[in-house]
């Protein structure tokens, strides 16, 4: 049987490194993947993923093992994101997010190159453009209140704590994103496909 | 309930984020309202495209970069994370090497005094442990950002560290407190407590014994700052003076009260600039990162 999370931490608490190894592992792509669609930039989300076990490394001692560990980790994750597109304005962040031109520049994030179907390729970079594209018309509190709910699959009270909001408040920036994302989905023409 | 209000819950419902009796509500209504079938069918299709956005992996060199950094910061000495981890660094074995140098000086101290007794070593020692052990648990916390540690690093390490150093504060103290409390001399302290030169050489009595205390502690902390040495070795300081006060009447020394006071405030000097000093030092021998 696997253990726990929160059983990791508290050994890795009490000296054991290879707890937080495990840790990094078992949490490497979701974590990743959850920056990634947060920030739209591959050499970005790799700083902050970085950034991110740092932080949770330094403060180790500052976690509590009885409460769950995924909303401390994401909670870390998810201030650094915030943090970094108000530094960088909206508009300023997502100069750097993957155009087609820059998916064609850069190496492809591994991951869309599986696609052995040149049409479906050339396609499913399309639509990655088009999602993030229409992530990018909210704002980062919306944002990652969206990235959470629906890609890392969070209960609405786990995003509340983890952005320190009411659950209330997370409703209403959930209901917001979605019906933002369904009018630039809309005018993509995606969704009458 | 009216399309309005239905609309509002269509997210949540869709992400089965609603209580049974909402979710039953809005699924009676959807079921007769094609205005609002059509909205969430909208919002199912916004969602199966979100879907569509495939996971990436992260590169290969990304948990190598980690380690690398991990390492830089010298957060621990962590190894490749396929390799595991590796040995504590040699620093964490100072507290017992300056514990064993201090414990073995003692006892040829002690042997030698007990020839002649001036005080009772039990109220040395006592003082002392009690002395390291507060001003050691509280580098421990101070040094964590005031925040309370997981039990064994809480209590372990610096209780440790404090029974070995206090054998080094007594050591000291032996020195220190049979020049003081000889007869001779406590007649000389109350005929000589408002003389400036009395009052000046109490001053550096406190600090020299506070500053060789709060160096020593803060060369041998076992995490020392990486930032904000003059703040942690003030509080540090600080702290070590207050606690020097309730000592200075276990021991019930005769001082009067400007004597008391001078050595307290010299304790204090003593103690911040030691306590900085020793950070300052520490950082730089073994190249901690500011």
């Amino acid at each position: 049987m696997a253990i726990s999370d929160e059983v990791l931490m508290e050994q890795f608490q009490s000296g054991d490194e290879e707890a937080f190894i495990l840790l990094i592992k078992r949490y490497e792509k979701s974590l990743f993947n959850m920056i990634y669609r947060f920030v739209g930039h591959y050499q970005t989300a790799e700083d902050l993923y970085q950034e991110t076990f740092l932080r949770l490394h330094r403060s180790v001692e500052r976690y509590d093992p009885s409460q769950p560990f995924s909303p401390w980790l994401y909670r870390i994750a998810a201030h650094l994101c915030i943090d970094m597109l108000r530094k960088w304005g909206r508009e300023k962040a997502l100069l750097k997010e993957t155009s087609e031109l820059e998916l064609d520049e850069q190496p492809h994030p591994p991951g869309l190159e599986r696609e052995s179907d040149p049409a479906k390729l050339v396609e499913g970079r399309e639509l990655q453009t088009i999602i993030e594209r229409a992530l990018k018309t909210l704002s980062p509190e919306h944002r990652a209140v969206a990235v959470m709910k629906h890609f890392q699959g969070l209960t609405y009270q786990e995003i509340g704590k983890i952005l320190n909001c009411s659950i209330g408040t997370v409703k209403s920036r959930m209901h917001y994103a979605m019906e933002n994302l369904k009018i630039e989905l809309k005018r993509e023409g995606i969704l009458e496909r | 309930m009216k399309c309005l209000q239905v609309q509002h819950f269509l997210t949540d419902y869709l992400y089965d984020e609603l209580s049974w009796w909402r979710r039953r509500q809005v699924a009676h209504h959807v079921e007769k309202c094609h205005q609002c079938q059509r909205e969430l069918e909208l919002l199912r299709k916004t969602r199966a495209v979100l879907h569509l956005w495939k996971e990436v992996e992260p590169s290969r060199e990304l948990g190598e970069r980690l380690t690398e950094r991990l390492v830089e910061e010298s957060l621990s000495v962590f190894g490749k994370i396929e390799e595991g981890p590796q040995w504590s660094s040699p620093r964490s074995f100072l507290p017992i090497g300056y514990g064993t140098l201090a414990a073995s000086v003692s006892i040829v101290v002690f042997a030698r005094n007990a020839l002649e007794p001036t005080i009772d070593l039990r109220i040395v020692l006592v003082c002392g442990m009690f002395w390291a052990t507060v001003y050691s648990l509280f580098f421990k916390f101070a040094l964590n950002g005031f925040l309370m540690t997981a039990v064994s690093r809480a209590i372990v390490k610096p209780v440790v560290s404090a029974i070995l150093l206090a054998m080094g504060f007594a050591t000291v103290m032996t020195f220190l407190l049979p020049f003081l409390v000889r007869e001779e001399r406590v007649e000389f302290i109350y005929l000589s407590s408002r003389d400036p030169l009395v009052l000046g050489l109490y001053f550096l009595l406190g600090a020299g014994y506070a500053l060789l205390s709060l160096f020593l502690g803060a060369i041998l902390a076992p995490e020392p700052p990486k930032g904000k040495i003059f703040l942690y070795g003030s509080v540090a300081g600080c702290f070590f003076a207050l606690v020097l006060a309730p000592g200075l009447i276990i021991l019930c020394i005769p001082f009067t009260l400007g004597l008391y006071a001078m050595l307290l405030l010299g304790s204090t000097v003593g103690a911040i600039a030691g306590g900085t000093l020793g950070f300052w030092i520490s950082g730089r021998l073994f190249g901690v990162s500011r």
